[in-house]
């Protein structure tokens, strides 16, 4: 047997052999680790839902305006537009050659503060999410007809409406305002969870929002004139203008042409934007917050391995007899460093292995709840690159941690030598 | 009084092989502690290859200084001392602990026995570091592991208390399990620190006899130090650590110089053997 190997043999057997006080250690590894690498995978799970609302479209065009702002409010349905798109316009670019789709998105509305966006039935052909995940129906159908409208699985559970239900939408974003209530709309269909911004709106085809403004003029109902629901019914419902356009290409190699193309175009002034560009660059400015949870985990890891320094520092008097007894057999001072090295190292690997196998527990109790409501794809799957990295960063500071012991350990054992007097 | 031991170290060369190489041969070896006024001085030491030599002398009187030369954990400031041939001032300290597992078993006072190893596990201990002591070992019963099993039987302790933590011993049992070790691979010296002094005053005479008779099968020198001279006796001759030192300052050691004459009668070579010693001390 190696050298090496009876070291490890060593090291295991002592710390199996006081693995009463060591289990805390572990246990707080562990835990530390749970932390880390849960968090990491929460995080990459959040940022591929926030980076990825929006999948498989190649531009989103709006009225001239920042990038960020046409993503705010076409991909995640936040704040309005400063101006629409003139349907003509719209018409316009989904003639284009190289325009394989459009799905048009009219915005303005809302439902008890989840915004209604009036599209086609091209987005539910056409939309993607998260790696060309496309939309499900978890009940009902798309809607067809005007006055009827699908909800996305938050608003439906939230609300807890089901199909048949009937409600009214109001005019503009916020809680209060006038309101369509003349016009009423029923629940054809729930879409079944996506984790983006899907989830917490409602959609009705373009028809639908030009019949309840048919009676409307500058944002206001035109005093004592109404036209009913039935009546506007069977009126020219064509669409003016829309909010916004979501684009896919035949080629992906045109999108940057198109791109310059659309926004010196001359006519009406309009912006194309490459939203995972932008998605990206919106998350580095709201992605602050998961660096405070992370510094957070970075402390209760440090904390854990502070345990372990201590903790071994503090059995080391308890053990200078052994190391002595060791040192008669001919083990080097080194012997003993590379001894309580292993057994840190022992500890840490063990504390992380524990910490992983809890959290694919979890993982694998949770995950479908979570999976279910926030349409968060958290489940069982192997470490990815940056987990397994992760963890290996704690197992490599848990046994830089357990040097300060062995260090220790090396000078103990030179002055004890053989004769340990404590 | 010198004389009487013909072989007295420093008038034959002193072969550097193993084998008939005296166990422990010291010449003028100086020890200085780098802090402190302690000083050790041992002019001329010798212990033959299968000889069984008892040490006594008080506490402080350097005899764990002198032990830590031999183990090879002090490095001598001058003077030579060689195990089985091999002169430990002339070597790093890796060296000096590689040869310490090689050709020394050590056996101390009590706690000897690594505590989370069983029986076998600790008598294997010394295979595990020194690959020589587990060759030999494995030249006489096939395995290190049969080897170490043999010993255990002869010493008393075979059967179910072979796999048990050492935890469940007794005192004397943990001295056997400890002396098992130190025999493991036959080591040209080995060195007992108090082995006893832990042990009921019934135990110490059997103990003592049960490790010479097993030296004497191996063929292992035996250094056995001890402040009890009732059992001086029982060894091939006796030495007084305080004529050992050779150092004058050191007041304890020179106040409890003669402790190794108080009863001469006991053993017919202990008072010669001794006296060369204080000859060699005084030649200083």
């Amino acid at each position: 047997m190696s050298r090496f190997a009876t070291l490890v043999g060593l090291a295991v057997k002592s710390a199996w052999n006081r693995r009463l006080t060591l289990s805390l250690i572990v246990l707080s590894v562990s835990l530390a680790t749970v932390l880390l690498v849960g968090l990491e995978r929460v995080r990459g799970q959040v940022r591929t839902a926030f980076v990825q609302a929006i999948s498989g479209t190649d531009l989103v065009v709006g009225a001239r305006g920042s990038q960020i702002q046409i993503v705010l409010y076409a991909v995640f349905h936040l704040g309005g537009a400063t101006n629409n798109i003139g349907w003509d316009s719209a018409q316009k670019l989904a003639a284009r050659p190289e325009v394989a789709w459009t799905i048009p998105l009219s915005m303005g509305d809302s439902h008890a503060g989840y915004p209604v966006v009036a599209t086609d039935g091209t987005f539910f052909e056409r939309f993607r999410y998260r790696r060309d995940q496309a939309l499900k129906l978890a009940k009902g159908r798309a809607f067809g007809d005007v006055f009827e409208v699908v909800l996305g699985s938050e608003v439906a559970a939230k609300l807890g409406y089901d199909l048949g239900q009937s409600l009214a939408l109001r005019h503009g974003l916020g809680q209060v305002g006038p309101d369509h209530a003349d016009k009423p709309f029923e629940v054809v269909g729930v879409l079944a969870p996506t984790g983006s911004p899907v989830d917490r709106s409602l959609y009705i085809n373009l028809a639908s929002m030009e019949a309840i403004h048919i009676d409307w003029r500058g944002g206001a109902p035109i005093r004592g004139f109404s036209i009913s629901a039935e009546r506007a019914r069977n009126m020219n419902l064509t669409p003016k203008s829309v909010t916004a356009v979501l684009v896919g290409l035949k080629n992906r190699r045109d999108v940057f042409a198109l791109q310059r193309e659309i926004q010196s175009a001359p006519g009406e002034a309009l912006s194309a934007v490459m939203p995972g560009v932008a998605l990206d660059q919106l998350w580095r400015l709201l992605g602050s917050g998961e660096k405070v949870l992370w510094l957070v985990s970075v402390l209760v890891t440090a904390t854990g391995l502070m345990g372990l320094i201590s903790s071994v520092l503090a059995g080391l008097g308890e053990r200078r007899r052994e190391l002595a007894i060791l040192r008669s057999v001919g083990a080097r001072p080194f012997d003993i460093l590379t001894l309580l090295a292993l057994e840190s190292l022992a500890l840490t690997l063990a504390g992380v292995l524990i910490g992983l196998a809890v959290l694919a527990i979890l993982v694998a109790a949770l995950g479908p709840a979570i999976s279910g409501s926030y349409g968060l794809a958290i489940e069982l799957s192997a470490p990815t690159a940056r987990e397994a990295l992760l963890s290996l960063a704690i197992v490599a500071a848990g046994f830089l941690a357990g040097l300060v012991p062995a260090v220790r350990a090396y000078f103990l054992s030179l002055g004890d030598g053989l004769s340990v007097t404590v | 009084m010198a004389p009487v031991d013909p072989k007295t170290p420093g008038d034959t060369p002193q072969p550097e092989t193993a084998g008939e190489a005296p166990a422990v041969l010291v010449k003028d070896l100086l020890f200085r502690w780098p802090k402190g006024s302690f000083r050790l001085k041992v002019d001329s030491f010798e212990v033959k290859a299968g000889e069984r030599v008892f040490i006594s002398g008080p506490s402080g009187c350097g005899k764990s200084t002198f032990l830590g030369l031999i183990a090879g954990i002090l490095k001598p400031s001058g003077g030579r001392i060689a195990i089985d041939g091999q002169n430990l001032a002339e070597k790093s300290g890796p060296q000096r602990d590689r040869l310490r597992g090689d050709k020394i078993g050590f056996i101390f006072q009590q706690f000897n026995l690594v505590p989370y190893l069983n029986v076998l596990d600790n008598v294997l201990l010394p295979c595990r570091f020194s690959a020589e002591r587990n060759r030999r070992a494995a030249q006489v019963a096939g395995t290190a592991a049969k080897a170490a099993g043999e010993l255990i039987e002869r010493l008393g302790l075979g059967g179910d208390l072979m796999d048990r933590p050492v935890s469940f011993l007794s005192v004397g049992q943990q001295q056997r399990v400890a002396a098992a070790r130190a025999l493991m691979g036959r080591p040209p010296l080995l060195v007992a620190d108090e082995p006893t002094s832990a042990l009921d005053a019934d135990l110490r005479l059997a103990f003592l006899r049960l490790l010479a008779q097993e030296c004497r099968e191996t063929g292992s020198a035996l250094l056995f130090v001890s402040h009890d001279r009732s059992l001086a006796g029982e060894l091939d001759r006796a030495v007084g650590f305080g004529n050992l030192n050779a150092e004058p300052d050191n007041s304890d050691s020179a106040s409890s110089g003669p402790a190794s004459s108080d009863r001469p009668g006991e053993s017919p070579d202990q008072s010669a053997i001794s006296g060369g010693l204080v000859d060699a001390g005084g030649a200083s």
